[in-house]
């Protein structure tokens, strides 16, 4: 069993959930981002545990190439809403989000 | 072949490309090139029809796609309710500022769906997945009023942890095999059971059950088709939420997994939880859109039920749904938005007899109720009794009566709507409001027509379209 | 082995600072080191391409982005920031280490000894001659990015509006 594989897995899984606990809990906006952007480093270590694992690393560097440039585009979107967001709003508080708090 | 599926794919990329200079020529110009794009892919989608029964792979600018009976069934309801929105978006579009930008983004938001339904590939379906997610979060935001906002940053957030789940478990399954490519996935699967593959299917379900909209996963949809301007709601509650969640499902439980019995049993708990809270939730609301969105949800329970009871009717039945829903609840979106167009309000109980100042969104909305109440002879009507057959087969009696329950229950819900909104005393204030322009009239009265006559000809269509589409699923078995 | 563990050792930590910092400049802050052990993780692994890529966007472009939007609505809400979370993150983070090494020990008797390797193919060949639908979806991504944010940042309806 390939040790170092195992290792991303762990840490993968520990950033993803992290990621989602920190979306669910934190209440600025731009912390929200923050926390997309963890969940975000979690799946790119899965993608790089399972590229290690399976000894495919050029197959898994443009998997994971391809993930970065997703993560950014969501990111400058996201940022872009929360700048709107302030705009119209005044505040970057979730609570103040009525449909936000599901 | 190879032509029509390439300018199916690139025509919008195309556009969208070219679209910030044609612009540049005049407003005239921009509605041109959308609706010439929209017409074009249309008419590719409608020649490829009667190769529904030959499945075949192809390449467009070196890239492998593949077509069969599944994919070109959601292909030609992606292009006919994406060509009457983006025609609808012509004069409703008129008050917000940017229309290069709009339709530069509903074109892209089809590329993105097409590329979902043409690739053969768990990643590759990912990423076009994000196409099209990315530009809907936009969209849903386009108003750039707050509630938009508010429910397109909601949407984003909860689709982040849903695409998070598939690449967990795209990430897992590549580890196990070494291969995301769907036929080469299925061999492995077939060789038996594997504790590895239940997880991942349970992470599948959890997040393409988030893009479908399935009850629990359903918070984000009730608050962004609504604030979303009208022909975006149409293309969410029509085509997005059945290509990202419906197809993604069948194409990995069908096509990879083979549909084993467990995971037909989830679809048909999930599917009677999401028909039985969407209508209840429904009936409650007083915005009519957020009452057509809950109803989508209502209407997604009924795809899964269908699916979910695995014999040929219940899943024909629920193919032939999903081309019934999209045609007659983007109608009910875009007539919603034709009501807000000319009242500028949403609320149900301020409006009343606008059957005369409006008499074709009065009518075909009509035609759209009892589509999706299922009356014959309209189309509703005939998934429902195919997917209520399939549970008689399956000799799930439970299913059957429910299904036919609920299906009173929203004739019920939508004939208040109806008779709330268009019957009844004119409201003095609509005493001056007029018809939708023209090409919303057009839109509408041509997907009227569509309920109505797939509806008279449903033989024709099941053995054209949706029996192929059936029979890729089922040569899993 | 242990450059390795030491590095996603520090990429958790950061992640907890990420939580626990009060500061927003210096939550980003975290992040972008996060990126950056990140991008030396992937390096180690002889994934160059991707830790450049993880650097230069991720570590760089983000965090540039992120700075500016924080500068751009001077954000006055920090104070209001909820404390629970920070405070409950160690306790969770240590459910969620027990959780992920419960997950990890399955797995490692789930998964398939990989008994043939697939061929390994190089960056380019894999990335050029495999994964074009990708590439396809890449230059669509960027389009989807460029138009929504011109569409987002545009100046509000100028026409008619609704009453």
């Amino acid at each position: 069993m390939s040790e170092p594989a195992l290792a991303l897995f762990f840490t993968g899984l520990l950033l993803f959930m992290t990621g989602v606990y920190l979306l669910l809990g934190v209440r600025n906006l731009l912390r929200i981002v923050l926390s997309v952007e963890v969940l975000a480093k979690g799946i790119t270590l899965m993608l790089l545990a399972a590229g290690v694992y399976r000894g495919a690393m050029g197959l898994t560097q443009s998997l994971i190439v391809t993930f970065i440039i997703v993560e950014t585009i969501l990111a400058a979107v996201m940022l872009a809403l929360v700048v709107i967001c302030q705009r119209t709003n005044a505040s970057l508080d979730i609570r103040l989000l009525s449909r936000l708090k599901g | 072949m190879e032509a029509y599926v390439g300018s199916i794919l690139l025509l919008p990329l195309v556009g969208a490309l070219v679209m910030p200079w044609v612009s540049k020529l005049g407003r005239r110009a921009a509605d041109a090139l959308a609706g010439a794009v929209g017409l074009a892919v249309l008419a590719s989608c409608l020649a490829l029809v009667p190769h529904a029964g030959t499945p075949a792979t192809l390449q467009v600018l070196g890239t492998n796609f593949a077509v069969d009976g599944l994919s070109l069934l959601f292909l030609v309801v992606i292009s006919v309710v994406g060509f009457f929105c983006t025609v609808y978006s012509i004069d409703y579009i008129g008050h917000y500022s940017g229309r290069a930008k709009f339709y530069a983004l509903l074109m892209l938001l089809v590329f993105g769906l097409n590329g979902v339904v043409l690739v053969r590939d768990l990643f590759s379906l990912y990423v076009f997945l994000e196409v099209a997610s990315i530009s809907s979060y936009v969209l849903v935001a386009y108003n750039l009023e707050f509630d938009g906002i508010e429910s397109a940053l909601k949407y984003l957030l909860l689709s982040a942890v849903a695409t998070g789940m598939i690449l967990i478990a795209i990430s897992l399954i590549f580890a196990s095999t070494g291969t995301l490519s769907f036929a080469e996935l299925k061999a492995v699967l077939s060789g038996g059971p594997n504790p590895l593959f239940l997880f991942a299917a349970a992470l599948f379900f959890a997040g393409f059950g988030l893009k479908a909209a399935v009850v629990p996963f359903h918070a984000w949809l009730p608050d962004a088709h609504p604030s979303a301007p009208a022909p975006i709601s149409a293309m969410l509650s029509g085509v997005v939420i059945k290509v990202a969640g419906v197809y993604a499902l069948t194409r990995i439980f069908f096509g990879i997994y083979a549909a084993p019995s467990q995971v037909l049993k989830v679809f048909l708990v999930f599917g009677v939880a999401s028909m039985a809270a969407g209508a209840i939730l429904a009936y409650f609301q007083t915005d009519m859109k957020r009452m057509l969105a809950y109803s989508s949800i209502s209407q997604i329970g009924y795809i899964m039920i269908g699916l979910g009871l695995g014999n040929w009717l219940g899943i024909v039945g629920a193919l032939f749904h999903v081309v019934n829903h999209a045609l007659f609840k983007s109608l009910l979106f875009l007539n919603s938005g034709a009501v807000q167009f000319r009242t500028g309000t949403r609320d149900i109980r301020e409006m009343g007899g606008l059957e005369n100042r409006m008499p074709i969104t009065s009518v075909t909305s009509t035609f759209g109720t009892l589509s999706i109440a299922g009356i014959p002879p309209f189309n509703g009507f005939w998934s429902k009794l195919f997917i209520v057959l399939g549970a008689l087969a399956a000799k799930n009696y439970v299913i059957a009566v429910l299904t036919v329950s609920f299906s009173i229950f929203t004739l019920g819900y939508f004939l208040l709507l109806q008779r709330r909104v268009f019957f009844g005393k004119l409201n003095e204030r609509w005493r001056d409001i007029k018809e939708a322009p023209a090409a919303m009239s057009f839109s509408v009265i041509c997907l009227a027509a569509g309920c109505l006559l797939v509806g008279v000809f449903f033989n024709q269509v099941l053995r054209g379209l949706i029996e192929p589409a059936a029979r890729v699923l089922l040569g899993g078995n | 082995m242990t450059l390795l563990i030491g590095c996603l050792a520090l990429l958790v930590l950061s992640v907890v600072l990420l939580g626990v910092l009060r500061d927003l400049l210096y939550a980003a802050a975290s992040l972008a080191a996060a990126s950056v052990l990140l991008s030396i993780v992937l390096f180690q692994f002889g994934a160059n391409i991707a830790a450049a890529f993880e650097l230069s966007v991720c570590a760089g472009l983000i965090t540039v982005l992120f700075v500016s939007t924080v500068s751009l609505t001077m954000d006055s809400d920090q104070k209001t920031e909820a404390k629970l979370p920070a405070v409950f993150l160690l306790p969770m983070l240590a459910l969620f280490a027990g959780l992920a090494y419960f997950l990890v020990h399955w797995l490692a008797g789930a998964l398939p000894t990989p008994a043939t390797q697939v061929q390994a193919l190089t960056f380019q060949e894999a990335f050029w001659g495999q994964r074009t639908t990708d590439i396809l979806g890449q230059i669509s991504l960027v389009l989807v990015g460029v138009f929504g944010l011109l569409a987002i940042l545009r100046a509000k309806s100028t026409g008619r509006n609704h009453e």
